[in-house]
């Protein structure tokens, strides 16, 4: 057994695949077959093609006779809908249309009436969908999968390299982790979780041999107005960033429950995000504005290494 | 780790149960669609029952060697498109061997002591031919499954249909699935000198049954079904007679039979053993007042050059039905008498073993079973053993090609 690495972009980030196989040849077939599904996924789902479901799903909004929907999208929203009905609300893949306010490279903050503007296009129950069609109802509404979509894709990655017959390896796309396997010998990954205010340098360690890893930060996409640091994590009720936890990393048996239990954690802010998480019995680790570190995942913190 | 308490939160199994649900996540989950491409595939089975042992045999019994089938099993399956698929089957049978005819008390006069078996005089010769054609539909939420088939022997002819539908929840996780089966059965004995057999009779079967399909989580999957299947006609078996009285009187059941089933069927991937546990049980009951339980307990593993390796071992035990006696010191009222080995009560286990390999658009098949039953593998305590119970081996070759 070798260990074969393979770097790759997708969904705007650094990605690769970890794979522990016989010989090159074998690994980098799956690589190859594995990667075109994260490729696959990216295509049928990004915001910036033309040919996409989310465009056609965009431009259908305020057609009240809806859209054909396939399966996967269908089971897609069919996730958004219970992570917005877990979240009491604030999981809402409608709230994307909020960046048409918010543009971090500005420096600028948005006029109130900006926001509250793009405050009626937003609300997952606005929706009227069932397994094959999907109606926006009102026109200007936007989905957005980006929340959740490349998380699903290292499930998805990672799933094929199993049912290709990996037994050890990872996926990693742009810090979602998915475990294929552990290394040949039982002993888990090392993996690095980034330190929200030097993204480059990881904050600490965890030990994993399955299951999936997601973090989300405010360190993505922000800008500083006046000392204050404004974030890409935005509340669907209010329109404004959130601005509590620096970071949360989750782990859950599937790195989709992993992003989106982190996610929600974000919203809920300190307090409650944490109390919820601890609800949901899942491992995590977090980051406050203070830098404070803490969470119930067991990690080494990279200056104890 | 946080949890508060044992159970899990009801959030995280939402969330977990819809992801669970995306196409693609779980190595468990899969839709029902079509095949992809075309496909033969050829089997030859051997089939061979054990001889009788001497000494539960009559001595002025003819051959006591059983059968020994040779089966041969052709099988295509043609996807139209992505909805749509045809298979049809061929099976062609080649069946030779004495079977058990009756058995006998040793002491014929007070009518006690050991029973013992009296095999048919001639060696039997027939072939059996078997045609079936079926058609799967995969709708959006429906799979449909029509089907008919038409097999025929020297003394035999069937003609069956059924229709299966299964029915897929959104969320992916649960199907439920329902069928009907009818078979309607001719028999035309082949008769021989001094025995009187029945010259012309049929049978007809209705079987319903209901599925339920549930995916736990991405390691486990149960199924359960409920089934019920009526047979109307004659149900005896023209070939068999029991000892009644000093009499050989042919064999003769009641001519209706309404059988009852539940089967529960577990798959769970171990990461432990890098392999899929399969924990499959079954209870069965009759108005013949057969009862049966089978418990099969199986291990599939995929090994890292690509061998698909299979092991079971099935458990079997029943109990006799209310008309069964090995021999009969004196007449029924009812007239009803079988000491058919096959409703005598009994225990069976049988152990099985298959191993396969894919090349390119090849897949070898290579599988082994052995199967005993006696007595004293039943759960209750049985009297008299039937001397005729049936210990058997088989090996079975296959090739499937991937057009």
């Amino acid at each position: 057994m070798e260990l074969f690495t393979f770097p790759f972009k997708a969904m705007g980030s650094p990605c690769e695949l970890r794979l522990y196989a016989n010989d090159k040849k074998t690994a980098s077939q799956i690589a190859n077959d594995a990667i075109a599904e994260v490729n696959r996924l990216e295509i049928k789902y990004s915001r910036y093609r033309n040919d996409s479901v989310t465009t056609k799903i965009n431009n259908s909004a305020g057609n009240k006779n809806g859209i054909k929907i396939d399966t996967e999208t269908a089971l897609l929203l069919n996730y958004a809908q219970v992570g917005y009905e877990q979240s009491a609300g604030l999981f809402d893949i409608t709230s994307g249309i909020l960046r048409k306010a918010w543009d971090f490279r500005s420096n600028k903050i948005p006029e109130q009436q900006e926001i509250e503007a793009l405050l009626p296009l937003i609300g997952w129950n606005k929706l009227i969908w069932n397994p094959s069609i999907l109606c926006l109802p009102l026109q200007g509404m936007e989905l957005d999968f980006g929340g959740y979509v490349k998380e699903y894709a290292a499930d998805v990655a990672a799933n094929f390299c199993i049912l290709a017959g990996i037994q050890g390896g990872l996926v990693n796309l742009g810090g979602d982790i998915c475990i294929i396997g552990p290394h040949p010998d039982g002993s888990p990954w090392k993996v690095g979780i980034r330190h929200p205010r030097n993204p480059s340098m990881p904050m600490s360690f965890v030990m994993l041999s399955k299951g999936g890893l997601a973090s989300s930060g405010d360190y993505e996409r922000f800008m500083m107005v006046d000392g204050i640091r404004y974030a890409h994590i935005l509340n669907p009720h209010t329109g404004m960033p959130v601005n509590t936890l620096a970071s949360t990393s989750v782990c859950a048996e599937q790195c989709v429950v992993a992003g989106t239990s982190s996610t929600i954690a974000m919203l809920k802010g300190e307090q409650q995000g944490a109390a919820w998480l601890e609800e949901l019995g899942l491992p995590y680790l977090c980051m406050n504005q203070n830098e404070e570190v803490f969470g119930t995942l067991k990690h080494v913190s990279s200056s104890e290494e | 780790m946080s949890k508060k308490n044992n159970g899990i939160s009801p959030a995280l199994a939402a969330l977990t149960t819809a992801a669970m649900a995306l196409p693609g996540i779980s190595p468990t989950v899969q839709a029902a669609v079509a095949a992809n491409e075309p496909k033969l595939s050829l089997q030859y089975t051997r089939y061979d029952e054990d001889s009788i042992p001497s000494d539960d045999a009559d001595s002025n019994t003819g051959d006591r060697d059983r059968y020994e089938i040779d089966v041969l099993q052709v099988q295509f399956l043609y996807p139209f498109s992505d909805k749509w698929q045809v298979t049809g089957g061929f099976v062609y049978d080649d069946m030779s061997g004495s079977s058990p005819w009756y058995v006998r008390p040793t002491d014929t006069v007070n009518a006690t002591g050991d029973p013992l078996v009296v095999m048919s005089g001639a060696t039997i010769d027939d072939t059996r031919y078997d045609y079936s054609v079926g058609a799967q539909y995969f709708g959006e939420k429906y799979t449909i499954s029509p089907s008919i088939g038409y097999s025929t022997e020297k003394d035999y002819t069937a003609v069956s249909g059924s229709l299966e539908v299964e029915y897929e929840f959104p969320n992916k996780a649960t199907s439920i699935s329902g069928g009907i089966a009818v078979s309607f059965d001719e028999i035309d004995p082949t008769q021989e000198a001094g025995v009187v057999r029945v010259n012309n009779e049929d049978k007809e079967n209705y079987s319903l049954f209901g599925t339920i399909n549930q995916v736990i989580n991405k390691y486990t999957i149960i199924q359960s079904t409920l089934g019920v299947s009526i047979y109307d006609g004659f149900l005896s078996d023209p070939y068999k007679q029991a000892w009644v009285a000093g009499a050989v009187l042919p064999d003769s059941r009641p001519d209706d039979r309404t059988q009852y089933t539940w089967a529960t069927r577990l798959r769970r991937y171990s990461e432990l053993f890098g392999a899929a546990l399969h924990i499959d049980y079954r209870f069965y009951y009759d108005d013949w007042d057969v009862r049966s339980h089978t418990l099969d307990l199986g291990l599939h593993k995929v090994t890292d050059s690509g061998w698909a390796f299979d092991t079971s071992i099935r458990y079997y035990t029943q109990t006799q039905a209310d008309f069964y006696e090995p021999f009969y010191a004196q007449v029924r009222a009812d007239g009803e008498y079988s000491s058919d080995y096959r409703l005598s009560p009994y225990g069976s286990i049988s152990f099985r073993l298959g191993l396969s390999e894919t090349i390119g658009d090849w897949t070898v098949r290579l599988g082994a079973e052995r199967y005993i039953s006696d007595k004293s593998y039943s759960v209750q305590s049985v009297d008299v053993e039937n001397p005729a119970l049936l210990d058997f081996t088989q090996f079975t070759f296959g090739m499937d090609y991937s057009f």
